[in-house]
């Protein structure tokens, strides 16, 4: 195979195993997939480092020592302290230098790729009819297969990936979680739902605040926060039929923990007024009257429950507005507050 | 044994069949076409002749032949004489052979009909030393009864070194890139050394390569993709529905690759094909 093939190769497995278009990665992975062919003099890395290779090729037959799982593993090995810096350009590199060496497995000649166990040279397929001769005209076809492969690469990963677009597919709740989980500390996340509540049909494209479990999650829909699930959930307020998660607007999340000691709400709703926050955690307060409306029909953030002579209100992503209804008690807890800013 | 060799590259397997015939016992040198069977019988001749060992080298041939060339060698007839028939002859022969402190040397056993062997193995259960070199052969008779050597492919060392000579013979310049190139398309074996060089200097690009070094690497291939299959456990073991169907669809594909593969063509074996 060509230098040109080996660095496409190379460059598309990388960027489709890492998921990453960084440029730097993929150029180290194509830089690293010439590194086989320093055992002769004509390559690239041949030229450069003409000692080296003239001293290779001396004494090993072209693709054996350098193109073999005992020099990848001593490549490996070498590298590791590449992998306390990046362990993304180690795998990058190590990626690279494989895929250099193994697409001559397709080649007429194969590669030693079990020396120094064994000098037999590793072939795929079998028929020689069927394998490449370096520099045919058959690479071109190769060239291309590969040039298209990076770029099928390149969409699937400005797209968010393999597992987001197959998820995208199947429209199914899982899919939106796994993007919220990828995404949400950078970026606000919406579903694109069509599904049933106990009320009729809801078809929209609401964004999801939060999520309770591997396949379901949080909408907000007006004011109200609704559980989504695949058509099977039956304690969710929406059953969905589709759900296609989408990256929304970029955003900035910090969390913080608050803790109150007998200090009054209104301190808290006050300091983060005007801001988008989701308040989780557990509030004690004075055994007074406390009215927080509560409905089967929709998730609700604050649920209060009595004790004896204190009442505990249990907070789940609760927002400011939630958080009125206390405004007027002092509590005593500790609370988690995740603050999105645009 | 009509071949142009230089040096011996099998020193440990000459000294060993020279003392394995010294010691009184015969041995089958076997091996792949081209990987220096006929060079090492031809070596060892000659070391056992500077020993004074007598050696009746016969070529494989009929019973008739091989009598006939073994009572010439033992001096039981001339050329000029009218020969016995074979049955009378072999008797001779055979009596002949049993007052003879000789090796008989047979290269290309594999050729030899049944009926000779068959009175070979009857030789060699009076006694008789045999120095046999032959190619992959069926393990029956005197070629499971004789100590057997095996010859291995060549090292790279000795390989290059087969390629330089022959250069050299050729009189044409060869790189130390040249000499790498040409010995992917070899192997270790020393006849393909030879013949690489005379096609790189007629300009011959190689098509098929004639070495039988290879492993086919299409089940590791096949059994990759169904490695990958695996992530459907995973997405099932960890309750993820995405990730369960991703590798179901991961399975087809390999099933997919692995009848595509195992339906390509294989390759015909004859040259040209």
């Amino acid at each position: 195979m060509t230098a040109k093939n080996h660095f496409l190769f190379s460059i598309s497995v990388v960027s489709l195993t890492l998921g990453t278009l960084d440029p730097f990665v993929l150029l180290l992975a194509g830089a690293m997939s010439l590194l086989p062919d320093i055992d002769s003099s004509k390559s690239i890395y041949g030229k450069i480092l003409f000692p080296l290779s003239r001293l290779i090729e001396r004494h090993f037959p072209h693709r054996t020592f350098t193109h073999s799982f005992f020099f990848t593993g001593i490549l490996a090995i070498g590298m590791i302290p590449l992998a306390f810096d990046s362990k993304e350009l180690y795998f990058s590199a190590l990626i690279g230098f494989f895929c250099g060496w193994f697409l001559d497995v397709f080649t007429k000649a194969g590669v030693s790729a079990f020396y120094p166990m064994s000098s037999a040279r590793l072939v795929i397929p079998a028929n020689p009819a069927l394998r490449l001769s370096t520099g045919s005209k058959n690479e071109w076809l190769f060239s291309v297969i590969f040039l298209a492969l990076f770029v099928i690469s390149f969409q699937l990963h400005s797209s968010g990936g393999v597992m987001q677009i197959f998820s995208s597919l199947l429209a199914q709740p899982a899919g939106v979680t796994e993007l919220y989980l990828a995404h949400s500390n950078k970026n606000r996340i919406y579903v694109n739902i069509s599904g049933q509540t106990s009320a009729g049909n809801i078809t929209g494209k609401y964004e999801v605040v939060s999520l309770l479990s591997n396949n379901t999650f949080l909408i907000r829909k007006q004011n109200a926060l609704l559980l989504v699930g695949d058509s099977q959930c039956l304690h969710c307020h929406v059953r969905s039929d589709s759900a296609k998660g989408e990256i929304g607007e970029a955003i900035y999340v910090s969390t913080q923990e608050v803790r109150l000691n007998e200090q009054p709400i209104s301190k808290l709703i006050e300091h983060f007024s005007g801001r988008e926050i989701l308040v989780s955690g557990e509030l004690t307060l004075p055994n007074e009257e406390v009215s927080i409306p509560n409905s089967q029909m929709q998730f609700n953030a604050i649920i209060i429950t009595a004790n004896l002579d204190s009442k505990t209100a249990r907070l789940q992503n609760a927002s400011l507005e939630d958080l009125r209804p206390l405004v007027s008690f002092t509590a005593s807890g500790s609370l988690i507050v995740k603050t999105i800013t645009q | 044994m009509n071949f142009k060799t230089h040096s011996c590259y099998r020193e440990k397997e000459k000294n060993l069949a020279v003392a394995t015939l010294l010691g009184g016992n015969s041995i089958l040198v076997v091996g792949k076409a081209g990987i220096g069977v006929s060079a090492l019988l031809k070596f060892v001749c000659v070391e056992l002749e500077s020993k004074g060992l007598q050696l009746l080298k016969i070529a494989p041939g009929s019973i008739k032949q091989i009598l006939v060339s073994l009572a010439l060698q033992l001096l039981l007839y001339t050329e000029d004489d009218k020969f016995p028939t074979s049955p009378k002859l072999q008797r001779e022969v055979s009596e002949k052979l049993e007052f003879q402190n000789s090796v008989i040397v047979i290269d290309e056993a594999n050729r030899l009909s049944i009926a000779v062997r068959s009175w070979l193995e009857e030789l060699h259960e009076n006694g008789q030393l045999f120095l046999l070199g032959a190619k992959p052969a069926l393990a029956r008779d005197i070629f499971l009864k004789l100590p057997r050597m095996e010859l291995k492919s060549l090292d790279y060392e000795f390989i290059r070194k087969i390629i330089s000579e022959t250069a050299e013979d050729l009189q044409i310049e060869l790189t130390p890139a040249d000499v790498a190139t040409l010995q992917e398309r070899c192997g270790g074996n020393p006849m393909l050394a030879r013949r690489v060089v005379r096609e790189h200097q007629i300009g011959l690009k190689p098509n098929a390569l004639d070495h039988t070094e290879w492993i086919n690497g299409t089940p590791f291939l096949i059994a990759a993709l169904i490695c990958l299959t695996a992530i459907r456990f995973i997405g099932r073991g960890i309750g993820d529905t995405n990730l369960y169907i991703f590798g179901g669809m991961l399975a087809v594909v390999a099933s997919l690759v692995r009848l595509f593969m195992f339906s390509l063509p294989k390759g015909s074996g004859k040259l040209g094909g």
